[in-house]
């Protein structure tokens, strides 16, 4: 079943000067339901356009967005969306960020307890719910803008390079845990990215765009089993593949499999 | 806090009996009716509270300043938001800004008594025109720095209008309208002083413009002593309510004490 599927989209900017500039042109695919699937493409050729298209925030121009609700049809479809940036309030505890989105999306009040400690015992902070955001660590903080994506209960849910901002060992240490979060099944996600690694290692499909105006170049299936190791050998060689689809090719010696660290 | 918090308290309050101490020593060479002696200050001063003179006017005082000032913000938080979200609104209320900010208090004051007579109703409107124009500035300001990145979250998850007003707008403003309010109240207190001197027959201006017919500089230093008094125990009650508006800012004395 197909959770989301972007048909023939194209979105044109303005630039200060008024000159048309062309960002997505004709942009199609599809993500089954309970995928992961990565979306990389080169910096600016306008994934987070994509992303701002299907969470309804920027409308296209041409082509259409279906995003489908898997449990019911009746209920619309409910889209999170991690950003790149936590985007967390701080003006509330960590349980008053999650409070505010069960409260816009009209969740009954008497679940959101249940729900939060669920939700921020999913990402390992339980501990503090009752910090404000800027008491946290980077990290902490984008593990409480995850929890606040999972808190709805989404169909979808869309994440712009949420581990791009961190430094290498907490981005690390989260993605193992969104790669373990996900890995259930138990959501759709849409995850935007630049870096080739991370896609190998999260997810089951990768759309892989060109530059502008953007379209799709490749699409990729990963069927390596989970846990992935982020430097194991599989992993490497679908990055590799990716960086290939990309069109990055030369610059990087062809490393023998058995050479030694020097 | 800064570090050198430890000295600043005993350290200012030297500064104050140094302060006291060259008032005394100016008051022994000076004419007593000219320059009081701290000491006959006081005891005026011990008069007009024992009297309960003190507390009819001041409280008339404070009633004008609460409901000026309490106009003006409703007042303001309404025009600079919408300067901020509507151009045409900014184009036609901005120059009145500008002008209403330069116009001196007084002439307001005069200006006041004029149109509305001998009548409570002068130094309120009096406050409201001084303080409008700059509490307005302020909330245009704080309104064009809102962090479109939330307002983008509140849409993603299509927070009603209502919800993101009340949890993302306003608590945006509330660092602009505290430091306008802070510095709108300690322009109250003196500006209606001065409206009340020219248009009323009670509270602290009136008071003060009494003993000034009277040719008595003990019973002005006295009126002025004792009302400053007041409004700095005010504004020391605003500021802990500033800090406890804004105790999720990192630094905070609130937030301090759980810093990660």
């Amino acid at each position: 079943m197909v959770a989301l599927e972007l048909v023939d989209i194209s979105k044109d900017y303005h630039d200060s000067s008024g000159r048309c500039v062309p960002v997505l042109k004709q942009l199609s695919f599809a993500v089954p339901a309970g995928a992961f699937c990565c979306v990389l493409g080169p910096s600016g050729c306008g994934k987070t356009t994509i992303l701002n298209i299907v969470a309804g925030l920027i409308s296209p121009d041409s082509g259409a967005v279906r995003v489908c609700s898997t449990s019911n049809t009746q209920e619309s479809a409910r889209i999170s969306y991690v950003f790149q940036q936590h985007r967390l309030l701080p003006w509330k505890t960590v349980e008053g960020n999650l409070e505010f989105v069960l409260r816009a999306t009209g969740v009954p009040a008497s679940e959101w307890h249940g729900r939060q400690r669920e939700c921020l015992a999913l990402v390992g902070l339980d501990q503090v719910r009752e910090q404000f955001p800027a008491t946290l660590s980077e990290g902490m903080r984008q593990r409480v803008a995850i929890a606040r994506s999972l808190v709805v209960r989404p169909t979808l849910l869309l994440m712009d390079e949420p581990l791009s901002h961190l430094d290498e060992l907490t981005a690390r240490a989260l993605r193992h845990d969104l790669a373990a979060l996900c890995y259930t099944g138990s959501y759709t996600v849409l995850f935007v990215t630049h870096n080739a690694a991370e896609a190998s290692y999260l997810a089951d499909q990768v759309v892989v765009l060109s530059n502008k105006p953007t379209c799709v170049r490749a699409e990729m299936r990963l069927d390596t089993s989970r846990p992935r190791d982020f430097e194991g050998y599989a992993t490497l060689r679908a990055q590799r593949e990716l960086l290939r689809l990309l069109g990055v090719t030369g610059g990087e010696p062809d490393v023998p499999k058995n050479s030694q660290m020097v | 806090m800064k570090p050198n918090s430890n000295i600043s308290l005993p350290v200012s309050g030297l500064s104050l009996l140094l302060g006291l101490a060259a008032w005394q020593v100016l008051a022994t060479h000076l004419s007593s009716l000219l320059f009081p002696s701290p000491r006959q200050v006081a005891t005026e001063l011990y008069v007009i509270l024992r009297q309960g003179q003190f507390l009819v006017h001041a409280a008339h005082t404070f009633i004008r300043i609460v409901l000026g000032f309490g106009s003006a913000l409703l007042i303001s938080v309404v025009l600079g938001l919408s300067m901020a979200r509507n151009g045409v609104a900014e184009a036609l209320l901005k120059p009145y800004v500008v002008i209403g900010l330069s116009i001196p208090s007084l002439a307001w004051a005069v200006i006041a008594v004029i149109w509305l007579g001998i009548s409570d109703l002068a130094p309120i409107f009096t406050i409201v025109v001084v303080l409008t124009p700059i509490i307005t500035s302020n909330v245009w300001e704080g309104a064009k720095a809102v962090d479109c990145g939330l307002l983008e979250m509140a849409a993603v998850y299509r927070a009603p209008p209502l919800l993101t007003v009340r949890e993302i707008i306003l608590p945006q403003l509330v660092p602009y309208l505290v430091s306008a309010a802070r510095y709108g109240f300690s322009l109250a207190w003196k500006v209606v002083v001065i409206a009340e001197m020219l248009g009323v027959n009670n509270g602290v201006g009136f008071a003060i413009n009494y003993a000034f017919n009277q040719f008595s500089m003990r019973g002005v230093l006295a009126w002025t002593a004792a009302f400053t008094a007041l409004m700095a125990v005010i504004e020391y009650l605003i500021g802990l309510g500033e800090n406890w508006l804004l105790r999720w800012r990192p630094g905070s004395r609130w937030s301090e004490a759980q810093q990660w």
